[in-house]
């Protein structure tokens, strides 16, 4: 019987996103990476006490109506976009564990964190993506140099190896993964346009369930086996954005 | 005089600005380097790199061998496709390559980059870093420590002081760091310092400024290099 991962919208993609669930969202730079429709979806469901894994905290809404004011819509949404500080915004998320919450000038994150309403686990980016990659390849821990003799390392197994200094880095597995992706097809593979991939195909691997709106959805046999990044086995849903 | 009348006269004394910081930074990299720039003054390097060397930019965002900093056109002609760490959309040049951010910090924990230039808020006499947070200077760890840690060679670029004139190049960093003993040269607006086994090696001044200056607005105690010269650009 004929495989499609292919769904008709972003709310049916999001539905099963339940309360108490940890979700990684890709969130950096750049539109190409940023799940705008499933992270908007996921919004109006607003399932509570989310775990938020993101390597920036996001921008949000409000900035970005700021800029839009300054700048007009259309520019400001070459840069700025919907990203993952939306479910912060709506208070969905109990704890955020991201390399980079806090950023000059963007104080949404900060205010929450402060207010006591957010708790907030600060990594090293290499260290956040090495322990996404555990847990995608089944693997118990990693032990890594960043971080040693710094706050990165209190309350972690360290260990030395010829003569250096290790710290142990436990698995980080994700329920969901909002990704992006340029192109897929109907059983999932996806390759992607320029930083599209930074953060989308690492995480993908991470989730239990991995959800990507994607620019085009093709036919099995239409995208170039050599040049898929994410094979299908890690993506179970895929959704079309929406040409305007 | 004492230490704190010379530092309270030194004060008004003119300073290298951040371009001509960048520009010496930039001397540092060699043809064929792979280098990962960090904000801020690191980033503005990019734009002084010596005719003829090749240099292979790195971004966490999973770049090699990335462009200049794009304009709007060159950008809207790339889709918004190729972005910096910093959030800057670049350009492609040919040899460029792309992948994730695994794949990224494999390369910088791998210690595959031959130099990191980052932004400092406190270096140790030994090398230590501090750059990521202070008292009422809340951000990020970012790419930072891995850099720091992976990088063959890691130079900080910096005011020398801070803006209420306290030392930034101190015995101990009181600040949370990034990483320890990590740091092999300083580039500041006053001078360029080597961090040495035995201590901080004082090789180059900027223009007018003498060793004892220098040594005025520095916590540990300097080593002044046997061919100490004016900083070189």
């Amino acid at each position: 019987m004929a495989i499609t991962k292919v769904m008709g919208s972003f709310d049916e993609a999001v539905a099963d996103i339940h309360d108490g669930a940890t979700v990684g969202v890709s969130c950096w730079v750049g539109e190409v990476m940023t799940p705008q429709n499933l992270t908007q979806a996921l919004a109006r469901k607003s399932p509570r006490n989310l775990v938020l894994v993101s390597f920036f905290g996001g921008i949000g809404e409000k900035v970005r109506e700021f800029l839009s004011s300054l700048y007009g819509e259309e520019r400001a949404a070459k840069v700025w976009y919907i990203d993952a500080a939306k479910l912060i915004e709506q208070g969905m998320v109990r704890k955020l564990i991201s390399s980079f919450p806090f950023a000059p000038g963007i104080d949404l994150v900060k205010k929450e964190w402060e207010a006591g309403k957010l708790e907030v686990e600060q990594l090293p980016h290499g260290t956040l993506a090495v322990r996404l990659w555990a847990a995608a390849a089944g693997v118990g821990g990693v032990y890594v140099r960043t971080g040693v003799g710094t706050v990165v390392e209190e309350g972690k197994e360290k260990r030395v190896f010829e003569e250096k200094e290790y710290i142990l880095e436990r698995p980080l597995k994700l329920d969901f993964a909002l990704i992006r992706a340029y192109r897929a097809d109907e059983y999932g593979n996806l390759i992607y346009r320029g930083v599209g991939r930074a953060v989308s195909a690492l995480i993908a691997k991470a989730a239990s369930i991995t959800i990507a709106e994607v620019e085009e959805i093709v036919k099995a046999g239409e995208l170039d086996p050599e040049r898929i990044i994410t094979p299908g086995i890690y993506v179970h849903r895929v959704v079309q954005i929406p040409r305007d | 005089m004492t230490g704190r009348e010379l530092r309270e006269r030194l004060k008004s004394k003119q300073r290298l600005d951040e371009q001509t910081i960048a520009l010496r930074a930039a001397k540092e990299i060699q043809n064929g380097d792979h280098v990962n720039l960090g904000m801020g003054i690191p980033t503005l390097a990019s734009n002084f790199i010596p005719e003829g060397r090749t240099v292979f930019f790195q971004s966490e965002t999973g770049i090699l061998g990335y462009g200049p900093i794009a304009t709007e056109e060159g950008a809207d002609e790339m889709g918004w496709s190729l972005i910096n760490a910093s959030g800057q959309p670049v350009m492609p040049v040919p040899g460029m390559s792309v992948f994730h951010v695994g794949e990224a910090f494999d390369m910088i924990r791998g210690e595959k980059l031959d130099l990191t230039i980052l932004g400092g808020l406190q270096v140790s006499e030994k090398g230590d870093l501090a750059n990521w947070q202070a008292p009422h200077f809340l951000t990020s760890i970012g790419g930072a420590m891995d850099l720091a840690v992976g990088a063959k060679r890691v130079i900080v670029c910096m005011t020398h002081v801070t803006r209420n004139n306290e030392y930034k190049i101190v015995k101990q960093c009181t600040f949370p760091l990034t990483a320890k003993e990590c740091v092999d040269l300083i580039i500041t607006d006053l001078a360029v310092i080597e961090v040495t086994l035995q201590g901080l090696l004082l090789r180059e001044l900027a223009p007018t400024w003498t060793a004892e200056e220098v040594q005025a607005l520095t916590e540990p105690n300097l080593i002044v290099a046997p061919d100490l010269k004016e900083i070189e650009l």
